[in-house]
């Protein structure tokens, strides 16, 4: 029981990956938190990440988040195997559902931030390559303009007009199929 | 990043458009999250928007974007007009989803040109093709034996349709990624499901007029969910899985005049070498039938989930079964018992004056109750236990190194009972 317990903590060791963030900061994380960024996994197979592997792109508040998103699906990822499908359909297994309930749980409190951590979230998930939290937050994104005009959507996201009122009316005319 | 927003940033200094900021490809990947309508009128908002609503990776046609439920008709005109304008403009070569959703009460049999509008979805080449429709109408859906346009499926997600004869054919050569099948109240007028890559299937309220069993081959599967219909499959089903095989979710509720005992029994044998396993609506006639003495063992089955199950009317059989079916998983570790003699019309209702217990006495022996020695968790969940104190007690005794026992919404003995439960437990949790 022993030999097995520091074993493992022998194994998960040796699978640290130091990340560094584009302010310097260092995250320790394991090599199955990692992984789940695409572009980490390929930097990892191509035996590239002693010394750290730097991120130029993301700041350490973001990166503090991602990680953190990282663990807990990375957990996930390691009781469902074999499900790589990211339109697996595991959600319907009873056994799974006080654990998929809580993982959902964890998405929506994960999700409750202000508007400009949302888009590095989401630069950052396509940066580091991790379907799920792209797909998390761009759907967040695409949730808070469901069932909103356009001219809602503009002040909601400061979205400047630049087409002249001509312009626009024109647009209309040619898509008034989908306005009607 | 820092770059983009800047780039955003307005020039009356209110903060910056991040939206509009994204590259092209996180835009499209928003608004294929959205219903196309609405996709499509993203066009306006400016100029970075206007043609990009063409190249979104999915097309989401819901019929509940036109019309409200009273509004058939008004609102079939305008799905008619958004779809054809919609595939002719759109331009992609593939998507990454196609979803068309029709709610059963639109009776849109004479408006709307579904048939077509499934076969453009289909020409995309989705790695995702889910289609919803009225199954009154019965809408017949093919998998195109010419072209390659299910080369990338991934998933396909049926409501509602009527499946030909060479569905199982096709499945099998012209799906060749597929991972996850679900078929949901459709007419099955196929043999069988026959895939080497499928993973994950759901068969859920099928009928079928050609078989009345369910033929399964999937040596890839992982998970299999299957609820049998009121009348259809009345011998069951026949699975051959492989050994990744590890989680199954089985329900006969409202089968009982399909089903035979016998047909139950078999189905349970045929899932012996999955991890967690929950069945639904079994009688406990199907463990105590001569052909559960032909029951491989469970050896795999780590977590097992009875709901509505064992369903009798003496309750010795109930403990009979349970016994059984135990019997045959040494390394169960998570029971949970669902509904045990809670739901009307499972027993008979006690006569008035009956005394406490009484159907209990010829409890069973330690022969049909083995021990559990590795059972952690035990749930009981809305089980009346009123009359039936003693399932509890047999429970606690045959598991030795029981860790989790929740008791939960169930019922309770009264008076002092054989027992000796606490009078009033609605939940409990105890670790040992």
């Amino acid at each position: 029981m022993a030999s097995a317990g520091s074993g493992d903590e022998k194994a998960a060791a040796a699978a640290m990956i130091t990340l560094i963030s584009s302010d310097n900061e260092k995250f320790e994380v394991t090599e199955a938190t990692a992984t789940l960024s695409q572009t980490i996994r390929h930097m990892i197979e191509d035996g590239c990440t002693d010394g750290g592997v730097p991120l130029p792109n993301v700041t350490s508040k973001i990166l503090a988040r991602v990680i953190e998103y990282c663990k807990k699906h990375a957990t996930a990822a390691a009781g469902e195997e074999g499900s790589s499908s990211s339109f697996s359909d595991a959600a319907f297994l009873e056994v799974d559902r006080a654990f998929l309930e809580e993982l959902e749980e964890f998405d929506d409190a994960f999700l409750e931030v202000d508007r400009a951590t949302l888009f590095d979230l989401i630069l950052a998930a396509n940066y580091l390559d991790i379907k799920g939290l792209l797909n998390l937050t761009c759907q967040k994104v695409a949730d808070s303009v469901k069932g909103k005009t356009p001219e809602q959507i503009r002040e909601m996201y400061n979205i400047v007009n630049d087409l002249t009122p001509e312009e626009e009316a024109e647009i209309r005319r040619e898509t008034q199929w989908a306005f009607e | 990043m820092e770059a983009s927003a800047k780039r955003a940033r307005a020039a009356d200094g209110s903060a910056p458009d991040r939206l509009s900021a994204l590259p092209d490809d996180l835009r499209r990947r928003v608004l294929s999250f959205l219903p196309s309508r609405q996709s499509v009128q993203t066009t306006v908002l400016s100029k970075r928007w206007v043609d990009l609503w063409r190249s979104v990776p999915a097309i989401n046609l819901d019929f509940l974007e036109f019309g409200d439920f009273g509004e058939e008709i008004v609102g079939s005109r305008k799905m008619n007009n958004f779809t054809s304008e919609l595939l002719m403009l759109h331009n992609t070569e593939c998507l990454d989803m196609f979803r068309l959703h029709i709610p059963p009460f639109i009776n849109y049999r004479r408006l709307l040109d579904v048939d077509r509008w499934i076969r453009h979805g289909i020409k995309y080449r989705p790695l995702v093709l889910e289609i919803s429709v009225i199954r009154d109408f019965w809408h017949q859906f093919h998998i195109p034996c010419l072209g390659s346009a299910f080369y990338r499926l991934k998933k396909l997600d049926l409501f509602g349709l009527s499946l030909d004869h060479c569905f199982t054919e096709r499945l099998n050569s012209r799906c060749p990624v597929l991972e996850d099948l679900v078929l949901e109240d459709c007419r099955n007028q196929f043999a069988g499901i026959q895939s080497d890559t499928l993973k994950n299937l759901v068969v859920d309220n099928c009928v079928s007029d050609v078989a009345d069993v369910l033929v399964i081959r999937a040596p890839c599967l992982a998970s299999l969910r299957l609820e049998l219909p009121y009348y259809f499959y009345k011998n069951g089903l026949s699975l051959v899985a492989g050994n990744s095989f590890v989680t199954a979710s089985i329900s006969v509720i409202g089968c009982e005049f399909g089903l035979s005992h016998k047909g139950q029994a078999f189905l349970v044998g045929s899932l012996f070498n999955v991890t967690n396993l929950t069945l639904k609506g079994f009688d406990a006639m199907a463990f105590l039938d001569k052909e559960s003495d032909n029951f491989p063992t469970f050896d795999n089955l780590r977590t097992l989930s009875l709901t509505l199950c064992l369903l009798s009317e003496h309750d010795e059989q109930k403990f009979k079964a349970l016994g059984r079916f135990l019997q045959k998983s040494p390394n169960l570790e998570k029971l949970t018992v669902q509904d045990f003699w809670y739901s009307e019309g499972t027993r008979k209702v006690r006569e008035y004056a009956q005394p406490l217990l009484e159907t209990v006495k010829p409890v069973v022996g330690p022969i049909e109750f083995p021990m559990l020695e590795n059972l952690r968790t035990l749930f009981l969940d809305k089980c009346d236990l009123r009359d039936n104190f003693m399932i509890l007690r047999h429970l606690l005794q045959s598991s030795p190194n029981l860790e989790n026992l929740t008791v939960w919404c169930c019922e309770l003995p009264e008076g002092p009972a054989e027992g000796k439960g606490p009078k009033t437990w609605f939940a409990a949790n105890a670790t040992s």
